[in-house]
């Protein structure tokens, strides 16, 4: 049998469930902040936080994580002491890129084929293309270095993780 | 009106995108890195709790590298022992003879490290001294070995210590044996790097970086490395100088906070004459 549900209930469950992905967010970057060098390889870590993003914005569409990403870059922004705004955009950014990849009701599939990791890795180079150049004047450290060195193998990293969820997503499926 | 709407709805994604690429951008350029509200102050006493329930987790990695760095260490000081207690005599002899003031001691407070944390590229620790040990932002952070850090944000029970491996940190230094200046940066991995030093300068593999007194963040003379390979950099006429740190950031446990605050009224100088620079330069620009 197929519920049909209105359009004020849809309303409902997507604003339950951001509140999820919200807490789910924080508590990322809680562990992000605290407990991640123990999984850092010469300072390199992976980023959870553009898994997360890339997650839902293939699930729930484009408009609605361009917010929720603005609020956990700013909420990571807090936690991790960075400059302020500095991921806000570049999180932002990543949920646009990642929402030029959803599509309506093929979600399932996306998240449980290797496009997920594929996705993750392009949003994570872009993320760290726009990130690094911030710093690039500060630090007066290479561009180019600190792309090809740190900003791909940190890309290459998170991609690794998110190979866990899309697993997820297969077992999920069957 | 309908048209506008219309616009509106056809790219709202895009419109929704570039004002939140704009507030972030705003937001970048009225904050600083340094800069720790109330807010954050709270987030770091948080974390800093948060981080001390998993301060028991043992890093294989760190601690086998702890003990080869302890091995060696230990040779080291056996002989340096000897060779400090001749240094000793001589140099009581020499102070009565030149009746030189005793050099007063830096006033170091000890810290446990109770976390780490490494997120893009900016390594942390945070220490489990704070306001009430009578540690201030600015104060420098090292081991018996070397430099570690600088406090950036404080509470009443811990600190949050930026450490020189950090893309942000920049550190005017100076070269022991021949007095040479320069700043020292980091780029990722473990050694840290000496650009811009000219290719006719005297630099050897071997020789001792420190702080300069060129320096308005960090006090002088606390040692930063030792140089570990100099080659020319490729297109320029500087050198590139890699350099081996000397404070083992794998196995950080526990720290001294030098309770040492660069001269307020140097800084204060200084910025006044950068904006005076930049007000020049806005005016020339118009």
């Amino acid at each position: 049998m197929k519920v049909i549900y209105s359009n004020e209930h849809k309303k409902q469950k997507r604003t339950i469930r951001f509140i999820y992905y919200t807490i789910i967010a924080l508590l990322i970057s809680i562990l992000q902040v605290s407990i991640l060098e123990f999984i850092s390889v010469s300072s390199i870590t992976p980023d959870f936080l553009i898994i997360l993003i890339v997650w839902i914005a293939l699930v729930e569409g484009r408009l609605w994580i361009l917010f929720a990403a603005f609020i956990y870059g700013i909420i990571f922004d807090f936690l991790s002491n960075d400059l302020m705004g500095m991921n806000a955009l570049t999180k932002t950014i990543v949920a646009f890129v990642a929402g030029l990849f959803y599509k309506e009701a093929k979600s399932d599939i996306q998240l449980s084929s290797l496009r997920f990791p594929l996705i993750v890795l392009i949003c994570s180079i872009v993320h760290n293309l726009v990130y690094f150049l911030f710093y690039f004047n500060p630090s007066g450290a290479s561009y180019i270095n600190m792309i090809l060195i740190n900003g791909l193998a940190s890309s290459l990293y998170t991609t690794v993780f998110s190979i866990f969820p899309m697993f997820m997503s297969v077992f999920r499926n069957r | 009106m309908e048209k506008f709407l219309n616009f509106v709805s056809q790219f709202k994604e895009l419109i929704v995108f570039l004002a939140l690429v704009i507030i972030s951008l705003s937001l970048i350029s009225l904050d600083d890195v340094s800069k720790i509200g109330g807010f954050r102050t709270v987030v770091i006493g948080t974390v800093g709790w948060f981080q001390r329930l998993f301060a028991w987790i043992p890093n294989p990695g760190a601690l086998e590298s702890e003990n080869r760095a302890i091995r060696e260490l230990n040779i080291q000081l056996s002989e340096e022992v000897m060779r400090m207690r001749e240094a000793l005599h001589e140099n009581q002899r020499l102070r009565k003879m030149l009746e030189l003031k005793e050099k007063t001691t830096e006033d170091l407070v000890i810290a446990e490290v109770v976390g780490k944390s490494t997120v893009q590229l900016r390594n942390y620790i945070t220490i489990d001294k704070g306001r009430n040990s009578g540690i201030d932002y600015g104060m420098s952070v090292r081991t018996d070995a070397g430099l570690v850090g600088i406090v950036i944000g404080l509470t009443d029970n811990f600190s949050l210590v930026e450490l020189i491996l950090n893309r942000n940190v920049r550190i005017a230094c100076r070269f022991q044996r021949t007095g040479i200046n320069g700043i020292i940066t980091w780029e990722g991995g473990e050694h840290l790097l000496v650009k811009n030093i000219p290719q006719s300068f005297d630099v050897a593999v071997g020789d001792v970086i420190e702080t300069s007194n060129y320096s308005n963040r960090y006090p002088n003379y606390i040692p930063i490395g030792k140089v570990i390979n100099v080659e020319a950099d490729k297109g320029s006429l500087f050198k590139k100088i890699l350099v081996e740190p000397y404070a083992n950031f794998n196995s950080l446990d526990q720290v001294f906070v030098v309770r040492y605050i660069p001269d307020r009224e140097r800084i204060e100088l200084l910025k006044e004459m950068e904006e005076s620079l930049r007000i020049k330069l806005g005016q020339a620009g118009r």
